[in-house]
């Protein structure tokens, strides 16, 4: 059983070199549209079948501001992996695997009495130009 | 003992989205093209031909597994670009 607290979790982009002193993290949601098919001979409820095409989702980021490390980049095509903490007597932690982008970044607030952070905005591209679609792959014991 | 080993995400088939294993019953990775770096036997990275990244924070990361983890990624990949860790946590002034 790999039931934990999401303490440990960390989160690297590969081609940046980017390791990220995450505050906290939210991974979207993949979602699939749906289709009405329901037409006036339909009762009761309106009907529904799956779409084809899922959207992969966004993954929000917010971090703690390191003002010694390079400007974070915008659009570059980079390879994303989430590491779960090991749950248990796991030996190898799951993962979140994606490639994507960054597309949007706020610059930490300046404020008194607070810590500077900043908040990152990845949207994995489903796997386009030869890429990776985001892929869970379970802990292992 | 540092090392590197294959990077932990499992490729999937594409049409079944079934987990993919060789003929010895090894995971095939997702991505060949990258590695996990391990010290004594707990992951402690990633390791690309960009470099190498720790999930550590820097003060956790002793100079020998630095130089030993920079040479293994040269090996591997001709050279090692970069290497990165987590920034320290703030310490209180005092």
């Amino acid at each position: 059983m790999g039931i934990n607290t999401g303490l440990g979790t960390t989160g690297v982009f590969t081609i940046q070199s980017l390791s990220l002193k995450i505050v906290s993290m939210d991974i979207g949601n993949q979602t699939l549209p749906t289709v009405n098919v329901s037409t006036l001979a339909t009762t009761n409820y309106e009907q529904y079948i799956p779409g084809d095409l899922s959207e992969s989702g966004q993954v929000t980021f917010e971090c703690q501001f390191d003002s010694e490390a390079d400007q974070i980049v915008l659009g570059v095509v980079d390879t994303l992996t989430i590491t779960l903490p090991l749950a248990g007597t796991g030996a190898t932690n799951a993962t979140w695997v994606g490639t994507g982008f960054i597309t949007d970044y706020k610059p930490p607030g300046f404020v008194k009495n607070e810590l500077q952070t900043h908040t990152i905005t990845f949207q994995f591209d489903g796997g386009a130009n030869s890429g990776t679609a985001p892929t869970f792959t379970k802990q292992t014991t | 003992m540092v090392e590197l080993k294959a990077h932990p995400a499992q490729a999937r088939h594409p049409v079944t989205n079934v987990a993919l294993f060789d003929d010895d019953g090894n995971p095939r990775p997702l991505r060949p093209d990258l590695r996990s770096i391990w010290w004594d036997g707990v992951m402690v990275g990633y390791a690309s031909k960009s470099g190498a990244v720790f999930i550590l924070e820097v003060s956790d990361v002793p100079d020998w597994v630095r130089d030993e983890v920079e040479e293994l990624v040269s090996a591997e990949f001709g050279e090692c670009p970069k290497i990165s860790m987590l920034i320290d946590s703030p310490e209180v002034a005092e």
